[in-house]
């Protein structure tokens, strides 16, 4: 409907409001006038938001998918942020008040201070999710808010590859359901090949980690000029870093020759991947648990922590500026150059920088016992995440891991207090410190937190837990079932009659109000 | 901003705010934005057109490879120049707008789609989609048999009653399971 015809709809409803009389005319004054306030209220609070221009301008040049991103990115930022005041609130200020207990309180040695750290910035494409349905992505495909020329190209050679993807994937479950048996065998045979290769690599780059833990941590560190000095105590976190660059892209490369389907490849490697970083991670962290304390173990591990948080993200600076830029650079210059085909063009990977964030969270959980700061360091790494469910499965796994590490940690704590400093240091354990300090407060308080841990309170909080996850598991199934039901009434012949209908439906409301609106054209020009 | 405001008129301004989905400030931007591509001495008369080439300077439309077709399905010009009056360029700016519902932005993405203008894609429409969103050159096109495998997945997904063609109430079924379109379907000055 063109604005003549909506004025001229305006007009139809201002006659009936003349016929309705006063009461019921204010009324509907009255709602329009309160919309329009609640608009105006709406835009002055939106205002209020940090970056909501800036976030508008991305959205002009690159689309919704990748203004999302950053608008999730936000939200990540304010929960490192408050994490890290939470921590600095709580421990880092009251160990500076209260220096009594300052004895050799989180520090690093001297040689980690020498290095700044400076929120990473980032080159970023196009990246979106999948939807199976190729409808969608014909009828959805063009995001209309896209300005900029450089933008619309991106987002046109993305819709292609993403639809001769589908296109190659149908196809090849066509080919796959014509194999024969011999060229099965075949297939299966070399998969196992390549299984074996995977492995040995997955088993070398755990000794080379396990070689350069010892290496570092070998007696003789002082002796040389401090350079080799720090690179020699940096050599775990080089090597963790390393092996998770390059490994990666070996198994991207292998399961290309596997034959599998498109998306059992990127599953496949990423499963692998997976395994690598967080068992790397986990076999790093269990030599430093096993490996005989020298002098304080809090600290030195915080201190490894740190390494690895500063060591993840210059790694992934450099490979932003000095790897991906450069190579940027090439293509444009000389597109057809034997390098710059060599190296390919460039891709966000989605799934591989959920795994860097994953892994880069990981670390700075494991370490924010040890060394408050790391969020701060660590707000770059937690940028995105995809809605799968695989990604928060594998953030479920960071987190059961670094809290395996800390009860670890604390379990050892218990049995062998000589060792134990930083904040908790003198002997006591976290625990006591916390029974210490339930002491010193007034008496009722003391009392409802005696009830707050005792069996009375534990007991009925239980039981209300199971009652709410059982309704919700009860409701979720009745759900599932009445989709199911729905599914079942809507069979395809079900489905054409109601389209038939809702076409039928909508052609005679369209004469109707065709038939409406010619009549009452006429007059409302008139009164114009 | 003052002259535009007094150009409009206080009556006109809110008479355009309860006919579109539009915001006081979004309706001045917009004329302001439209004054500036009419020529100097057509800069007071009401109800000028302006042109569809000099439309599509726009740089909210100049990167859109549907852009003509948005100015001939918003266009009320008799000789179907594509050509925009003022309150042309409002409904267009309106239904792209952030609070238009789902269904006036389907019922206009299928208009912008069917590009024969005959009330239905057909095979002819959907092939000018899909190379719209590809891109039109040789090398960026799809080639005839991806095309056709394309397009016969899209039929099979999308055309319920199986006429060989997809009408908008099927298009709207498809539509209506994309959380994404709303947000995408918006051009905001």
């Amino acid at each position: 409907m063109c604005l003549q015809g909506k004025r001229a709809a305006r007009e139809r409803r201002k006659m009936q409001i003349s016929n309705i009389g006063f009461w019921e005319s204010w009324r509907r004054s009255q709602s329009i006038h309160r919309k329009r306030v609640w608009a105006q209220v709406g835009g002055a609070l939106s205002g209020l938001l940090p970056w909501q221009n800036t976030l508008r301008k991305i959205e002009g040049r690159f689309g919704v998918g990748v203004k999302a991103y950053f608008v999730f990115l936000r939200y990540l930022i304010y929960l490192n942020l408050l994490h890290c005041f939470l921590i600095c609130g709580f421990i880092l200020v009251p160990t500076g008040v209260y220096s009594r207990a300052f004895r050799e309180p989180l520090r690093f040695g001297g040689n980690d201070s020498v290095l700044d750290f400076v929120l990473g910035t980032h080159t970023w494409t196009i990246g979106k999710r999948h939807s199976m349905n190729v409808s969608f992505k014909i009828f959805c495909g063009w995001d209309f808010t896209i300005q900029d020329p450089a933008a619309a190209q991106l987002k046109k050679s993305f819709v292609r590859n993403d639809l001769k993807l589908f296109l190659e994937e149908q196809s090849f479950s066509l080919r796959k359901a014509q194999r024969t048996l011999g060229q099965k065998l075949r297939l299966y045979l070399l998969r196992f090949i390549l299984n074996l290769v995977v492995l040995s690599l997955l088993g070398g780059a755990f000794y080379l980690i396990y070689f350069s833990t010892i290496r570092s941590r070998g007696e003789n560190i002082s002796s040389f000029h401090w350079l080799v000095g720090l690179v020699l105590q940096y050599l775990p976190p080089m090597t963790i870093s390393f092996v998770n660059i390059i490994l990666p892209h070996m198994f991207r490369k292998i399961s290309s020759f596997e034959d599998y389907s498109l998306t059992v490849q990127v599953n496949a490697t990423l499963v692998r991947s997976i395994f690598l970083k967080l068992a790397s991670l986990g076999i790093y962290l269990s030599f430093l648990f096993l490996s005989p304390p020298k002098t304080c173990r809090e600290n030195q591990f915080g201190r490894e922590m740190y390494k690895l948080c500063v060591f993840n993200f210059l790694a992934t600076f450099c490979n932003a500026f000095l790897f991906n830029y450069p190579r940027k650079l090439l293509q444009e210059a000389r597109p057809t150059s034997l390098l710059a085909r060599l190296s390919g063009k460039q891709h966000f990977l989605i799934p591989f920088n959920v795994l860097d964030l994953v892994y880069g969270q990981t670390v700075s959980w494991v370490g924010v016992h040890y060394c408050p700061l790391l969020p701060l360091i660590g707000t770059r790494m937690f940028r995105a995440s995809s809605s799968s469910v695989l990604f928060h499965l594998m953030l479920l796994l960071g987190l059961l891991m670094a809290a395996t590490a800390l009860g670890f940690n604390l379990y050892q704590q218990e049995h062998s207090k000589e060792f134990s400093c930083g904040p908790f240091g003198g002997g006591e354990s976290v625990f006591e410190v916390v029974r210490v300090c339930v002491r010193s407060l007034p008496g009722p308080a003391q009392t409802a937190v005696r009830y707050l841990t005792s069996e009375a309170f534990a007991l009925p909080l239980l039981l209300a837990e199971v009652i709410v996850l059982t309704s919700y598991v009860s409701r979720q199934r009745a759900n599932q079932r009445a989709i199911d039901r729905l599914k079942d009434m809507l069979s395809s012949s079900d489905k054409r009659f109601l389209v038939k209908q809702h076409t039928t439906l909508l052609r005679d409301r369209r004469n109707r109000s065709r038939g409406r609106s010619a009549a009452a054209q006429p007059d409302a020009h008139q009164r114009l | 901003m003052g002259t535009t405001a007094s150009q409009l008129g206080k009556d006109l301004l809110s008479e355009y705010q309860e006919l579109t989905f539009l915001t006081k400030q979004e309706i001045l931007l917009a004329h302001k934005r439209f004054t500036e591509l009419l020529p100097k001495e057509e800069k007071n008369l009401p109800d000028t057109r302006v042109p569809m080439e000099r439309i599509l300077t726009l740089p909210e439309l100049k990167s859109n490879p549907f852009s003509k077709r948005i100015c001939n399905v918003f266009s009320t010009s008799e000789r179907k120049d594509g050509s925009l009056s003022f309150e042309d360029f409002l409904d267009l700016l309106s239904a792209f707008s952030d609070s238009a519902t789902l269904e006036i932005k389907s019922h206009y993405a299928f208009r912008i789609f069917d590009f024969d203008d005959d009330g239905t894609l057909d095979y002819g429409d959907l092939e000018k989609l899909v190379n719209c969103l590809t891109g039109e050159t040789e090398e960026t096109r799809l080639n005839g048999d991806e095309m056709r495998q394309l397009i016969n997945n899209i039929l099979e997904e999308s055309d319920i009653d199986k006429d060989g063609t997809v009408n908008l109430s099927e298009f709207q079924h498809v539509i209506s399971r994309s959380p994404d379109f709303v947000s995408s379907f918006k051009i905001v000055l």
